[in-house]
């Protein structure tokens, strides 16, 4: 079970250009790690890396100690049924309903009966402020809402390691001060691994996490890097 | 010299190119056949779904399309076959000559041509599209096999709508087209029906079932692969068009293949 991550060494190029350079930490299990830079400074790749969705070009990535790249396909699908991971833009599936959407991790993989679905969704939607929406497609819903959809389909699971890649980017501070709130609750209560991807967001600053700086593809512990904090819109 | 090797070198690379392509098809269609005997319990339900809507898009809403080309051809067929038959003393093989034209032939290929430009195009830019949006990315994510969710629903409900189409367009295109040469030149439409009924043997059937069975597995297994390939917003269109021109390709020489099996037995 992914509670613990760790990076070792890992490298990404995109052809010779290098997107990560030798990106080396450790979130130790309960803990959480949020990851701040510039546009393009190869924070969604690294997300991806720790979610095994890309494979480094060198070095390795760590579910509790085990080498992802050595999971067979079978095992690999098992263990990412115990993650949580909530894409900057959503990734909602776009002919399933708001209901689908969410239920659709607990439908699989899980032998949940049907009333536990409809009942551990309805809470979730409750957890996450979506009031009566449950019915419509993604595409009716405002970004807040499809921020706040992706945000529950990811922690319904209650998974053991939370991936989030720009939660609070992209919506109204109403919206953002929401989630953020059901975030913190989710990590200090149930003490989940988490990683972040985030711009310099004021409610996550209350967190206590390793804090991290990409830059040029290279990561640094935040109070080293000397950069002033990030603002910007959404990172593409 | 240097222009025949690189001619050569041209041609190779092309066959090689092709042989791969054939071995990425072979290897998508057993992972999907796979999951579709295997289906995990946890995914029937969203598969049951996703069939349902596929079927009713590429078979249901292609009805209409289908029965005009199908009356075009039975009409044009039966036409064209009254008219030279006599000329050449063959009068007797009509309903062979129409059961071997529409059931073996025309009727599956055309169905084929029908299912491509409405469905396998749209199959590869909806795949392709969810690619960009990362829902495929999603899924992989939440441990499900998007093979197992987007594929092997695609390929069932592809070869059940390729199947019902390719009977209806037989039945179309014989008796509508009987019925329109009936109302156009009086012919004795009884007899003419049950001469193709007499021609009409179980060879018959299992041939145009097979075809339809193999045109859906390869529409679907070749436009899904376009879809899964598709890494930018640009591809999208490209996607959709290729998916037409490898399903149209696979689909002859599948085609060839099914007939010159049946006719060599």
């Amino acid at each position: 079970m992914p509670g613990s991550i760790t990076f070792e060494a890992v490298t990404v190029q995109a052809g010779k250009f290098p997107l990560l350079r030798g990106i080396a930490f450790t979130v130790g299990r309960g803990m959480a790690a949020i990851i701040n830079g510039r546009s393009g400074s190869g924070k969604s790749i690294l997300l991806e890396c720790a979610a095994a969705l890309r494979k480094p070009d060198r070095g390795a990535v760590f579910w509790d100690g085990t080498d992802v790249a050595s999971f067979t396909r079978k095992k690999l699908m098992a263990e990412r049924q115990k993650i949580g991971y909530m894409f900057q833009q959503d990734a909602l599936i776009a002919n399933y309903s708001v209901f689908d959407n969410i239920a659709l991790p607990l439908r699989t993989g899980r032998a949940l009966p049907e009333k536990d679905v409809v009942k551990r969704v309805h809470l979730m939607l409750e957890e996450v402020a979506l009031f009566g929406v449950d019915g419509m497609f993604p595409e009716s819903l405002s970004a807040g809402q499809q921020k706040r959809a992706a945000l529950a389909r990811a922690l319904v699971t209650d998974p053991q390691l939370l991936l989030l890649d720009e939660p609070l980017s992209g919506i109204d501070q109403q919206t953002s001060d929401g989630i953020a709130s059901v975030l913190l609750q989710t990590l200090r209560v149930r003490t989940r691994t988490a990683v972040i991807i985030s711009h310099d967001d004021p409610v996550l600053s209350t967190l206590d996490a390793q804090r991290y700086f990409l830059d040029g593809g290279r990561l640094l512990p935040a109070e080293a890097s000397g950069e002033t904090p990030v603002h910007e819109g959404v990172d593409v | 010299m240097n222009s025949i090797v690189r001619i050569v070198n041209g041609a190779g690379e092309t066959v090689v190119s092709a042989v791969s392509e054939c071995r990425e098809l072979a290897a998508l269609l057993l992972r999907a056949l796979h999951g579709s005997l295997f289906q995990s319990r946890a995914l029937r339900g969203s598969f049951m779904a996703q069939v349902s809507r596929q079927i009713l898009y590429t078979g249901v809403e292609a009805l209409w399309l289908v029965g005009i080309i199908a009356l075009i051809c039975g009409v044009t067929i039966v036409l064209q076959s009254m008219k030279t038959m006599p000329q050449i003393g063959a009068t007797d093989y009509f309903g062979n000559i129409l059961v071997m034209a529409v059931v073996r032939e025309i009727g599956p290929f055309f169905t084929s041509l029908v299912v491509i430009g409405r469905s396998g195009a749209a199959l590869a830019a909806y795949i392709g599209t969810m690619r960009i949006n990362r829902e495929i990315d999603a899924l992989e994510v939440m441990g499900i096999d998007p093979v197992h969710f987007v594929v092997v629903p695609a390929l069932a409900a592809m070869t059940v709508s390729m199947i019902c189409l390719n009977c209806y367009f037989d039945i179309i295109a014989i008796v509508g087209g009987l019925l329109v040469a009936n109302l156009t030149v009086q012919i004795p439409f009884g007899i003419f029906i049950s001469k193709v009924v007499d021609a009409l043997s179980w060879v018959d059937i299992v041939l145009s079932c097979s075809k339809g069975i193999f045109f859906g597995l390869v529409i679907a297994v070749v436009s899904c692969r376009r879809g899964l390939m598709v890494s930018t917003i640009r591809a999208v269109p490209q996607a959709a068009m290729k998916a037409v021109v490898g399903s149209m390709t696979f689909t002859i020489i599948i085609n060839i293949i099914v007939t010159a099996g049946f006719y060599a037995r």
